[in-house]
Formats: C-alpha cells, structure tokens, sequence
C-alpha cells in the first residue's frame, strides 16, 4: 500500500494495525514444538519460543508490510545457559552461607540479586528483544544505559518497599517512561508519558468497583488499563509524530474474554492456539494510529544486538517486558 | 512472473517489484538508486532465510553484499518457490507443519498420543517385566510377610493342618514354601501372596463338592505363586514409577516403592493374562499329580453358581469367569487327556476338612 503524500510532504496517515495469524497454523507450530520439546526432555525450548515469536511477529501486519522476529533458537539457547549458569551462581551462595551457617549473609546474596539481576535481565531483555524485531527490514533498538537502569530500578524499588507498596503505580509508571522512551524504531522514537498518581486513581477505581460488581467491572477495568498503555505512547520522528488511541471498549473485552474461556473449557484447552490468535486479532484492531509520520522515511539505524541472555533471565524470572 | 514488496534494509520504503523463480534462485527487478531504473538482482537458495507465517506469506532475506528482504503475500507464489526451493534446505522444523497445514498438525496429534499409548502399553509392561525378574525370590517371601501383618486374618488351626496335609498329597514344582491357610470367614474366595502364603475361606470351602475341586483350586493359586503374578502386576501397576526409579537411582529405592504396596496385595486383581496361565499350570499340576482334569471344569461351575447367587459377585471381579475361560479349559483337557487315579487320602482329607468347616 503506498501512502499518498501531499507537495508539502505532510502525510495523512493513519496505518492499520492487524493480525494475519490463523489458529491453525499457530496450533501447528504449538504441536510441534511439543512434540520436540518431548522429545529432547525440554532443550528444545529455546528453538519452541523462537518459532512460536517468529510466527506471531510474521503475523502482525503494519501498513501492508510484516512484523519481523529475527531470533534464533541458538542465541536464545546461548542466553538460556548463560541465564542458567547466572542462577545457578546465586543459588550456590545462599546455599554456601546456609552452610556456614550465617543465612544472614545467604539472604543479602538472595536480595542483592533481586535489586541487581532483575533491572539487568531487563535491560538485557530490551536489548534483545527489540534489535531482533524488524519491520520493513528496519531494526527496532532499545538505547537504554545499564546504569543508569539499574540505579532508577533500586530507586524506585526502595521507595516502593519504604511506602509499603503504596508508591508502586509511580515506580511501575516511571520504570516504564524510562524503557518505552528508549524504544527506537529505526530513526522513529519513542515516547511515554504515564503519570503515577493518574495511574493509581485508575487502578484503585477498577479494583473497587470490580468488587462492587463482584466482578463484572473487571472487564472494563482491563479496557481502561489497555487504553492507558497504549494512549500515552508516542512514536516522533524529527518534528513529525504518531498517537496511538485505543477504540477496545469494556463491553468488547468482556466478549472477548469469555469467549476464550469458553473456547478453552469446550476444547480442554487444545483450543489454547485459537484464543491467543483471537486475542493478538482483538488487539490489533483495536489500535489506531493516526499522526504525519512518513512511514517510509524511518531509516536504518540500530545496530544488530544478539546476546539473549537478559531475554533468557526475563523469561525465566516471568518478568514481562511489553 | 509474481509482484512482491522489496525492502532495502536502508529505509522503510515498500516498493513493488517482480520476482521470477529460476533454477538455484530468485530474479529480482530491483529499483537502482537513479530513479526510475530497475536492475535484475540475482539471488541464491543457499544465500537466503526464509520465514513461512503461513501458506499465503513468505519473507525472504537476503544476506551479504545486496542484503534485503522480499515478502510476498501469494500462494500462488509460495507453492512455486517451494517447489524450487527444496525441503531440506527449511532446517526449521515448524515451518513443515505450516506447509503441510492442519493436517498435519492432527498427525502430529495423532503421533503424540500414539506414542504415549505406545510407552504406555508397550514399553513400560515389558519395563515392568524386567524389573520383576531381576527381584530375587526371597523378596517374594518378604513382601508376602508384609501383605499378611497388615492384613492378618483368622486362622482356623485344625482346618489348616487338614488343609496343608491335602496339599501335601500334590506334589508342586516349586522352591517357595508352601503355606496353606483356612481362614473362618463366610467369603467366598481364596487367594494366594507372593512366596507362597495360600488361603482359602471356608466360605468357599463349603461350596466344594470334591476333592479334585480343592486340587484344582489350590493348584491354581499356586500357579500364581509360582509364576510370581504378584510381583509382576504390582511391577506393571506401578511401571510408570518404577521407570523412574530404575533410570536415576539404578533400582535402589525400587524395593521400597513395592514394599510400601504390599497392603493391596490380598486385594490385588489379576489381569485376565495371568488368570489364564494360572489355569493352564493349575491343570498341568492336576496332569502331573494325576488327578482328574475335570475338576477345573467343576471348580468352575461352583464359580459360576455362585456368580449367579449374587448380584454383584465379589469373586468374578478377581476372577473373570467368563465362558471363554471355561471354553479354554475344555480346549487344554482335550487337547492333553491324561490317566486319573484314585486318592483315597485326598478324599479323606476332604471330608474331614468339610466337617471341619461346619
């Protein structure tokens, strides 16, 4: 699809975004992986979640053109022992001191590695994830420092710990503006600008009325917190620049959701395939973008990072980081 | 001739080029940098990446000097470049699955389940097998002892002594000890524990009508000593365990695995597998004791009576008293007809054991 320009150069645009995915290619691809995942007693996981992101990225539509997952099983195989080896280190200290009979020592280790391994599997996982996705042959890029990371992490998480929880929709809102502002999509930046104490109202009225309603506002809770990720990103590209609005509304999440659960109970969970696909489709629908960025003039400028073993240290810690 | 969009990895620009499949490649007509000029590009299977999302998308990357990437959304296409390009140069497993389509996700499916019925029924009774026949015999008697401290039953002394001089009249083809039990409870059934503790209820014992009867019985249940049924359907009952076991510890802690099952043993169900060579050595002993085959046949009939008298037969759930096992029975008499003699022992015993039991 080409975009139409105007003399001045300025673009109405407003690319679509959309699945192409078919649940049953990506019921193929999960059986697959199963079965050699069976096969080989689990060390073919790595190869498993490069196939199953392959897939979902080649499925994701943007103006016509594919998403990328440029990964591979071996980097990600790589990662995971290095990931393991990383654990297995830690595991062995706490251990060690629970030997020598000072646990106190043992438990700084534990805390140390919280505060330090987490922010870096982050960091790591960005990096990762984010050189390895393409679209259009251009490489997305995380341009995060290190440091600077872990430092606002700890800080964030001791002023966390120290309002006993209560400061956690500005750390998880911080943390984000941080990671999301360093996202680069070939020249294209971007931006987020979430507010903690909005953040909070949001959740603390989704979380009291779910209550309320035993339930049922959940589903409404779920299309606010959406809205809020995707509303306050922002993608600039010199002085030109893209929003992105939700249009998923409570009454849709609701259909969503509980034809899925439906879909997993009536099929014992072999239907698992189709209610991500539905899911991804449901998303990507529901995405607008609309701003004068040329989508054609983002130019290659990330360079390729293939070290994944911060991705493989997220994965195993579960730590999203989308 | 196929359209598909290029990319030059330089910018994101999408632009619409013709693609042609040619032997070992694909033919570009790729835009040059002055505008408006196109130039064929050349590229090799063996210096491309392909990525298959489905059977109507492929993206496929050029590495090296001209790096870029052709995505093409045609089925048309996919088919043809397949062709060209062979399967084994898609060293990614899953992207078979995604040209073969669902089909062969279902066999994979199929596959998978075919190969756990497979362990399931195959690899692990024969598992089973072997771990039972590496147990030494003194195990049987050792498991036996266990099965019947934790389920200690009343034993009528005199009826066993009568019960152990009758079956001191057979001579059994064993090295077990043979232990022979009457136990005073209105069931009726016998059973016999691994190393050779037999026991038979008088509730059974009443039902007997003659001596060859009671050889038949015993001779069967010690059938299931001496060809170790215990052991082995314990083995297969727990073979998933077992296999375990017999991979990270090399079998140590097997023993103990059985050990902690000896308490089901008295109510331990044979398959029908081990019920049929039980009959079939229980008529060889009758054959080789001379002793009158057909009383299988009676002890049977009993059987059937009182699977008749009840509605919900304790026995057939042990025993499966089907009309194929009488029909086998049969088979095996005609099949090795041999002499009976007269024991006037055994019938004496009988009948004091019978009195006994009043």
């Amino acid at each position: 699809m080409e975009q139409q320009y105007s003399p001045s150069g300025t673009v109405a645009g407003t690319p679509s975004l959309s699945f192409k995915g078919s649940g049953s290619s990506y019921f193929g691809i999960l059986i697959m992986n199963m079965l050699l995942s069976m096969v080989t007693l689990g060390f073919y996981y790595p190869w498993a979640r490069a196939a199953r992101l392959r897939f979902l990225y080649s499925s994701t539509e943007m103006e016509g053109s594919r998403f990328a997952w440029n990964g591979t099983g071996k980097e990600m195989f790589i990662g995971f022992l290095k990931a393991l080896g990383i654990l297995v280190v830690i595991a062995l200290l706490v251990g060690l001191f629970a030997w020598m009979k000072v646990p106190f020592l043992g438990l700084l280790v534990y805390l140390a590695a919280i505060v330090f391994v987490v922010p870096v599997a982050i960091h790591g996982a960005n990096r990762y994830h984010w050189s390895r996705t393409t679209w259009r042959g251009i490489r997305f890029g995380y341009r995060g420092n290190r440091n600077e990371f872990v430092k606002l992490f700890i800080k964030e998480m001791l002023l966390t710990i120290v309002t006993l929880g209560f400061y956690g929709s500005w750390m998880f809102m911080n943390i984000r503006n941080y990671v999301v502002g360093n996202i680069r999509f070939g020249s294209g930046e971007f931006f987020y600008e979430g507010d903690g104490w909005e953040y909070f109202k949001m959740n603390l009225k989704g979380y009291l009325l779910t209550i309320i309603t035993l339930g049922i506002y959940g589903f409404w809770w779920q299309a606010d917190v959406f809205r809020y990720n995707i509303e306050h990103m922002r993608l600039l590209h010199g002085d030109k620049v893209f929003n992105f609005r939700s249009t998923a509304s409570g009454g849709a999440f609701a259909g969503l959701l509980i034809l899925n659960m439906l879909l997993l109970i009536f099929t014992l969970g072999i239907g698992y395939a189709w209610v991500q696909t539905r899911t991804i489709k449901f998303l990507m629908e529901n995405v607008e973008i609309e701003g004068n960025i040329a989508l054609d003039e983002l130019a290659q400028t990330e360079e390729e990072y293939k070290n994944a073993t911060g991705e493989d240290l997220a994965d195993m810690l579960d730590l999203s980081i989308i | 001739m196929f359209t598909g969009q290029f990319y030059n990895h330089q910018v994101a620009k999408s632009t619409t080029i013709t693609v042609l499949v040619v032997e070992a490649g694909l033919l570009l007509q790729v835009p040059a940098a002055e505008e408006g000029v196109v130039q064929p590009v050349y590229w090799l299977f063996t210096d491309m990446q392909t990525d298959l999302a489905d059977r109507s998308f492929i993206r496929i990357t050029h590495r090296g000097a001209d790096a870029g990437t052709l995505e093409v959304s045609d089925p048309a296409f996919v088919k043809t470049f397949l062709q060209y390009y062979k399967p084994s140069r898609i060293t990614r497993l899953e992207q078979l699955v995604v040209r073969g389509g669902l089909k062969w996700s279902l066999g994979i499916v199929l596959g998978m389940i075919a190969l756990l019925l497979v362990g399931n029924f195959v690899v692990l009774p024969w598992c089973a097998g072997i771990a039972a026949e590496r147990l030494p015999h003194s195990f049987d008697r050792q498991l036996g002892e266990m099965a019947r401290s934790s389920n200690p039953e009343p034993v009528d002394t005199a009826a066993s002594a009568l019960l152990t001089a009758f079956a001191r009249q057979i001579q059994w083809d064993t090295g077990d000890t043979l232990t022979f039990v009457v136990s005073r409870r209105d069931i009726e059934n016998a059973y016999a524990l691994p190393g050779g503790y037999i026991v038979v209820y008088t509730g059974l014992l009443k039902k007997l009508k003659t001596p060859e009867q009671l050889a038949a019985l015993l001779s069967h249940e010690v059938a299931h000593v001496t060809r170790r049924h215990s052991i082995r359907a314990l083995c297969s009952n727990m073979s998933s365990m077992l296999l375990i076991n017999l991979i990270f510890s090399g079998g140590g802690t097997l023993t103990g695995q059985l050990f902690s099952n000896a308490a089901s043993l008295n109510s331990l169900r044979y398959s029908r597998k081990y019920e049929e060579q039980a009959d079939l050595t229980g008529l060889a002993t009758l054959r080789e004791n001379h002793i009158n085959q057909q009383g299988m046949l009676a002890l049977m009939e009993v059987l059937q009576q009182l699977d008749h008298q009840h509605h919900i037969p304790e026995f057939i759930s042990t025993h499966p008293l089907t009309d194929h096992r009488v029909r086998y029975v049969r088979q095996q008499i005609a099949e090795h007809p041999a002499t009976a003699t007269q024991h006037p022992v055994m019938a004496t015993l009988f009948q004091q054991l019978k009195e006994a039991c009043h």
